[in-house]
């Protein structure tokens, strides 16, 4: 054992520390809890498409008119969502969390966790930035004037998932309907 | 019925030995130990099956903190009595069991006597209680019941081994005396816990009301029994001899494999994997075989695992249940044994390669249980070693490191799983913390050695303090044990061996010198000049001998002799960072110097030695000549009595030389004693009125030099010639003393061979 | 001249090696090579790893940046080597006395460290080089140039530490003659290597998430080593050469340019040589001190001032028992700022409070050398003890309080240092670590000098005038370990199971050891230090 081989295990160790606490030490000390929501964001809809059902109720389809957005020289669309937690649990953790900052901070270490529960299902080519709560879709210029579906789901849950209609919308027609 | 059966049988089996014994020259011993195996087998064999006995509840219906009610009789099958009465029975005829086992086999006087005094009446009882007996097992009285058999067997065994046992001591007359009878009561009562029947709480007492988990007061409790009992029977072993504190402990291995096998086990979840379960079978085959690497196995691995088992047991069950008592019981004994084997001696302590050895045969273990986990749990869930369930990664939220690296593969309908991230981790941690449990142990026995020696240390100061008080009678501690000796240094039979070496550095050297002159120490290289000097200052010690400055003894009264000497080593010893000044001052401060004299004499040999100009300056900087001015004058600072200097001229200018050399004639003027070593004898001549010549540690002799001078004698003639004749003489001696070795050597071998022979 | 150089080098190579064993010469050769190829087929691994799962780019700018570092170890090392062989080796002295000239001995000794130099890059700069090639399918030309490279680069960094040696070697001088500058310089760059670390540290984002940043760390690495190699000069040459671009210009460049250095060392060397290594033989004359003779009021006074006085004189030896006391706030600011800046839960909270328990005891108990060494360290001068009327185990306090006080203070003024640099690290757990880091430290010093009193290796220090091989000092560093995780574990359990009473049992625990380390200091002290003989 000499000085030289202390320095190396303190540094090593440092290191490790290091691993150890953005791995462990930043989870939830709260993990059993599922999404109870997925909510694609309001600014990456603009309308909605209703549909009747056979049983005659009606559905409700978001959809986005991307005529103006994506462009032969921008050929990518940013859509963003949302995560909900149950209310109850919600309310156990305010609760549990008194202090505003600390709750915060559980809801997103609870949050980075299920992020990772995400699962998008489209024709278009994306890119999902689970941080920002964000899906970069790519088209092709042979996508500009197609109609396309996405759909956000968890895996877990195939149940809670939410989708948007992406179409262009065609000089002199009103959108679809 | 069955008791004269049993009675019968075991009378024709005695009478069939006796005359086995007279006739055919039968060895006792043997019969003993194939009596005790077959006793051992037939417990072992009729355990692991239930007991009627533990399914009673609470008889002494103690209001216990329970949220069962208070008791229940619908439970009991004696009465109370009755029960607590067969309990105790079952409790002793274990007891029984087991020293009749061990005494079989170990040289054990207080199992031996255990076995042949409580033995007749635990026979007697079992014999008159027999159907009571048979109750506690199976709760009807069978006697053709498998169990039944076997306990009649062990009855009959019982009292043929007893039986023996009483004869042996009557022929040789082996009676214990009141210390023996003392020990043995001693210990059966300390044998009493391990085989604790592991109901008896429960049928008793009934439930606690609490699980002992997560350091609670239970769970803090029974840790602290368990580090208290380790203490206990540490201290009450330490002192008994090997066979004792051997007896002992094998038998709380066989209490570990009784206790572990009494509950019932079944299917794939009984078999002894799980690491605790097996170091009990482990540590029954170290003690028996006398394996060094099984039982190392035990102490690195299974000490380990049963200390984590102890910290956070998984049961949830009450305290002073049946199933909690066995974990504990397993854990306790699997923990303690290894630890109290080694501390006790009956293993050694263990070195690194007893430990590589120990993770070569885990690693083993570990792909086994590994592979059987994967197995097994295709048909009942099993988990050994923690290898396969979640228990591990529950507890710190890390499931995921199971479920997400999973390797599998189907053969023949059956799936094997395996968790290889989380079991590569657990084997690594695990061998990690045998690794670091090594290094503590290592610690720890190095504390206890180091205590040892101390207490050891402590008293043989204790003892020379005695002894010197006891010389000095009336006077104090200041006083000089030999005031006839008060102006004189004188050296007694001083003999000085180094460390554990025969060879003797100086050799039964006497000489007595007085004051008023320069003694001149004369010797060639190696002789034994500065060991006689460094013992005489006290830097090193003595071996044989005394040496007295002053009329106080080195040896017992240091700090008054030292007191009285002023030294100048060989070896200039001089902080070179200090300045001579502060130097002097340090010393001066050593030695007790007051002021107003440290600050007169320094100036006086500052002027004598012309060393004024340099003496504020780092002793870096100085020449040889000037550190060894500076060391004279720090020799003198206190005026010593008693000036002692080991070869102070060598190296020195001229100039330097004489001026030392006017010094010592000026301080022996004054009434002091100069003494010092040297190989020059021109110097000797010139100076010194007295010397005295060792060679090879012995006082070759001590002469006047007027004396020597006057008879027209040359000195170096005179040194040269003892010189050479002693050194042949050595030489011849160095023959002798090889050819005397070598005779004895072929007398011991010859004296050997003669033996074997013999034998 | 050529005959002497070869007389002189080998005369100074058998001195460090084995050569003249001829009969195991093949053996050790033959296994050098094993390992040489054992080492190969490592950094091949790596390579690989760092390729292909590490997301770190191995190209040109790696090998550059490669080269440049292993550059900038070697011309660390042989500086420092240099310094000592080239003006302080005490075997100066008996070549000096050889018929040969100050030149000769200069060469002879940059051979000598070029041969050494030469052997040490097949630990790892060649095997690397050669583990890049196999990885990345190189073809002839960069093996060639590898092998090119094996020569010429120990040659580069021989040349220009011979030149930084010069330099090291007069400011050496001028702080021994002013013994106060070293502390000033030392203080400065300990104070702006500080601020300039805590400066980079703010560059780290508010939120740290491990997979984000180690992607854009790798986009980062990528754009330094391609900047690195940029200004690498020479070093930019060498990649070229591996990675075949116009070989024809670089390699004359790349092969003159080390000869150019060489001749520009000479020149300026052999003007300097023999005045600079003389210097250190001379007689130095130190400053005249205080002319007064005080006396001390007690022994452990004494004892005290003795200390006092020589470890602040011999400044360097001082500072070298407590280097790593130096590494602290600079180990605690750079893994707290990462720890702030993470997502923490409770537990991840735990942890942090463990890791700085942990890795603070480690710094701390591993500066404990001084007195795991302190009755060794008086070596020929434990005469002095011997041979005095007084209680001279009082000696041992002197050292204790001596050191206890000096790791104290270090270990404050590093807490201190901390809390004005992160401000966000909780100031109340940040002072029951010191408290408890303090309770330890104090009982491993304890523990550390007792090592010593059992096993005093005072021989070692007459006779080597060294204590680095000291077995005291590594069984010192291995007990600091253990009570460096022991305490972490316990801070760990303890907190699960007892939340913040944890700190009682830590206290406890703490201050039971140390009163049982002080209770065993204090009774071996008394039943051994008198019967330590030398």
């Amino acid at each position: 054992m000499s000085k030289k081989i202390v320095v190396f295990v303190i540094i090593i160790f440092s290191f490790l520390s290091v691993l150890i606490i953005a791995l462990i030490g930043t989870l939830p000390d709260n993990v059993s809890v599922n999404l109870e929501e997925i909510i694609i964001s309001p600014e990456s809809y603009d309308g909605y498409k209703y549909e009747n059902n056979e049983d005659g109720t009606v559905t409700s389809i978001k959809i986005k008119d991307l005529k103006d957005i994506v462009t032969d020289s921008n050929l990518s669309f940013d859509l963003y969502y949302e995560l909900t937690l149950p209310a109850a649990f919600e309310a156990g953790l305010r609760e549990k969390y008194l202090d505003e900052e600390e709750y915060l901070k559980e809801r997103s270490r609870i949050l980075s966790i299920l992020r990772e529960d995400i699962d998008v299902v489209s024709d278009l080519n994306f890119r999902v930035d689970y941080n920002s709560n964000r899906i970069t879709l790519i088209f092709d210029l042979s996508d500009l004037k197609k109609t396309f579906d996405v759909k956000i789901v968890s895996k877990k849950n195939q149940g809670i998932s939410d989708h948007v209609l992406l179409y262009f919308k065609k000089d002199g027609e009103s959108g679809i309907e | 019925m069955p008791q004269i059966i049993i009675l019968g049988v075991s009378i024709i089996v005695l009478g069939i030995l006796y005359l086995l014994y007279k006739k055919k020259d039968l060895k006792i011993e043997v019969v003993l130990k194939v009596l005790a195996v077959l006793l051992f087998t037939s417990y072992v064999i009729g355990l692991n099956f239930e007991n009627a006995l533990d399914d009673v509840f609470n008889v002494l219906l103690v209001d216990v903190k329970s949220t069962e009610p208070a008791y229940a009789p619908d439970t009991w099958i004696f009465s109370p009595g009755m029960t607590v009465f067969i309990h105790i029975l079952r409790w002793l005829t274990t007891i029984l069991i087991a020293m009749s086992v061990i005494s079989s086999f170990i040289k054990s006087k207080h199992a031996k006597f255990l076995s042949t005094f409580l033995g007749p009446v635990l026979i007697v009882l079992n014999l008159i209680f027999l159907d009571q007996h048979l109750i506690a097992v199976y709760g009807e009285v069978n006697y053709l019941k498998y169990r039944s058999i076997l306990i009649m067997i062990q009855i009959m065994i019982t009292i043929v081994i007893v039986t023996i046992n009483w004869f042996n001591l009557i022929k040789d007359k082996l009676w214990p005396n009141k210390k023996e009878v003392r020990d043995t009561i001693l210990l059966f009562l300390g044998s009493l816990i391990f085989l604790m029947p592991l109901g008896f709480i429960y049928n008793l007492f009934g439930k606690y009301g609490e699980v002992a988990e997560n350091f609670n007061k239970v769970h803090l409790f029974l840790i602290s029994l368990y580090i208290a009992l380790i203490f206990v029977i540490y201290f009450a072993l330490k002192k008994r001899t090997f066979e004792t504190r051997k007896m002992f402990l094998t038998y709380m291995v066989i209490a570990g494999v009784f206790q572990y096998f009494y509950l019932e086990r079944r299917g794939y979840g009984g078999l002894p994997l799980h690491l605790c379960n097996t170091a009990v079978i482990l540590l029954f085959i170290a003690y028996v075989f006398n394996s060094r690497r099984v039982f190392y196995f035990t102490y690195f691995a299974n000490v380990l695992g049963a200390f984590v088992a102890i910290m956070l047991p998984n049961y949830s069950s009450d305290v002073f249940s049946i199933g909690v008592m066995h974990f504990s019981y397993s854990h306790f004994l699997v923990f303690v044994i290894p630890i109290l084997s080694v501390a006790l001696k009956i293993f050694e302590k263990p070195k690194l390669k007893d430990m590589r050895k120990a993770i070569g045969i885990f690693t083993l273990y570990y792909i086994l249980v590994v592979f059987l986990n994967a197995w097994f749990n295709n048909y009942e869930s099993v988990d050994y070693f923690f290898t396969y369930g979640f228990d591990i990664t529950k507890r710190f939220n890390l499931q995921w490191l199971q479920t997400d690296y999973v390797a599998s593969f189907t053969y023949k309908g059956l799936t094997f799983k395996f968790f290889y991230v989380y079991q590569i981790l657990l084997y690594l941690g695990f061998v990690f913390l045998m690794f670091m449990s090594w290094y503590v142990y290592d610690l720890v026995y190095q504390a206890i050695d180091n205590q040892a020696a101390l207490i050891k240390k402590q008293k043989e100061k204790r003892i020379e303090m005695n002894k010197l008080k006891e010389a000095l009678g009336s006077k104090n501690l200041s006083d000089p044990i030999k005031p006839e000796y008060q102006d004189k240094v004188v050296i007694e039979h001083f003999t000085k061996r180094y460390g554990s070496s025969k060879k003797k550095a100086v050799d039964d050297f006497s000489l007595t010198i007085e004051t008023g002159y320069v003694y001149g120490f004369l010797g060639h290289n190696g002789a034994g000049k500065s060991t006689t000097i460094k013992s005489l200052v006290g830097i090193q010690s003595i071996t044989e001998g005394e040496m007295y400055v002053c009329g106080y003894s080195i040896k017992s009264q240091p700090m008054e002799a030292k007191l009285r000497i002023g030294y100048v080593s060989d070896n200039h010893a001089v902080y070179e960072r200090l300045t001579g000044r502060e130097y002097i001052n340090y010393v001066a401060d050593l030695y007790r110097v007051d002021p107003k004299d440290r600050d007169q004499r320094l100036e006086e040999y500052l002027e004598k030695f012309q060393l004024g100009f340099a003496i504020d300056r780092e002793v870096k900087s100085y020449s040889h000549g000037m550190k060894q001015k500076l060391v004279v004058i720090a020799s003198l600072i206190h005026n010593p009595k008693v000036w002692i200097l080991d070869e102070p001229l060598t190296g020195l200018d001229p100039a330097s030389s004489f001026q030392i050399k006017q010094m010592m004639k000026e301080h022996a003027d004054n009434g002091n004693i100069v003494f010092f070593s040297t190989h020059i004898i021109e110097v000797v001549e010139k100076l010194c009125d007295r010397i005295c010549i060792i060679n090879q540690g012995k006082l070759i002799g001590d002469f006047a030099v007027k004396d020597i001078m006057k008879e027209g004698a040359d000195l170096e003639k005179l040194y040269l010639t003892n010189h050479e004749q002693l050194e042949a003489a050595a030489k011849s001696q160095e023959k002798l003393a090889k050819k005397a070795e070598i005779k004895l050597q072929k007398e011991a071998k010859k004296k050997a061979k003669k033996e074997k022979k013999d034998a | 001249m050529l005959s002497r150089l070869k007389i002189l080098t080998i005369l100074q190579l058998s001195n460090l090696t084995e050569i003249k064993r001829n009969k195991r010469l093949f053996a050790k050769i033959a296994l050098r090579i094993l390992r040489i190829v054992l080492v190969t087929i490592v950094m091949a691994l790596v390579v690989y790893l760092f390729n292909n799962f590490l997301y770190i780019t191995v190209n040109i700018y790696f090998v550059i940046v490669m080269i440049l570092l292993s550059q900038a170890f070697s011309i660390g090392g042989i500086t420092s080597q240099l310094m000592n062989s080239l003006y302080e080796s005490k075997e100066n002295q008996i070549l000096m006395s050889f018929p040969v000239t100050d030149n000769d001995i200069f060469i002879s000794k940059l051979i000598v460290s070029y041969l050494r130099e030469l052997l040490r890059s097949l630990n790892f700069i060649i095997p690397l080089l050669i583990g890049v090639g196999i990885i990345k399918d190189m073809g002839f030309s960069y093996y060639l140039g590898v092998i090119v490279l094996m020569f010429v680069l120990p040659f580069l960094a021989t040349t220009i530490s011979s030149l930084i040696s010069i330099q090291l070697t007069f400011f050496k001088n001028l702080f021994k003659r002013y013994s106060f500058l070293p502390v000033i310089l030392g203080s400065v760059v300990f104070v702006a290597l500080y601020l300039l670390v805590s400066y980079g540290l703010s560059f780290l984002p508010d939120q740290i998430r491990i997979v984000q940043l180690y992607h854009s760390f790798t986009n980062n690495l990528y754009d330094t080593m391609m900047a690195i190699s940029n200004y690498a000069t020479i070093y930019k040459v060498a990649g070229y050469i591996l990675y075949g671009q116009n070989l024809g210009l670089w390699y004359p460049v790349f092969l003159i340019t080390p000869v150019v250095l060489f001749v520009i060392v000479y020149l300026l060397i052999k003007p300097l040589y023999f005045k600079l290594a003389s210097l250190t033989f001379e007689e130095a004359r130190s400053k005249k001190r205080k002319a007064q003779n005080e006396k001390s009021n007690n022994l452990f006074i004494a004892f005290f001032k003795k200390e006092l006085i020589v470890s602040f004189r011999s400044f360097g030896d001082t500072l070298s028992h407590y280097s790593l006391l130096l590494m602290m706030p600079f180990v605690m600011l750079i893994i707290n700022s990462i720890y702030m800046r993470m997502n923490r839960s409770l537990n991840g909270n735990t942890y942090v409070l463990v890791f700085n328990i942990i890795i603070t005891l480690l710094i701390a108990t591993s500066s404990n050398t001084a007195s795991a060494t302190a009755i060794s360290g008086e070596g020929q001068e434990f005469v002095l003890l011997k041979t005095a009327p007084s209680d001279t185990k009082t000696i041992a306090w002197a050292k204790i309080l001596f050191n206890i006080l000096i790791s104290t203070l270090l270990i404050f003024i590093s807490f201190v240092v901390f809390r004005l640099a992160l401000p966000k690290f909780p100031a109340l757990d940040l002072w029951l670590i010191f408290i408890l880091v303090i309770m330890i430290n104090i009982s491993h010093i304890f523990w550390s000098f007792e090592l010593d009193i059992l096993n005093p290796q005072l021989n070692q220090a007459m006779t080597l005038g060294t204590l680095r091989n000291s077995p005291n000092i590594s069984k010192s560093i291995g007990i600091g370990f253990t009570l460096s995780f022991i305490a972490g574990i316990l801070a760990l359990g303890g907190t699960f199971i007892l939340g913040p009473y944890v700190w009682i049992l830590l206290f406890g625990l703490a201050i039971l050891l140390l009163i049982v380390r002080f209770v065993y200091f204090r009774s071996y002290l008394s039943a051994y230090f008198i019967d330590i003989e030398m």
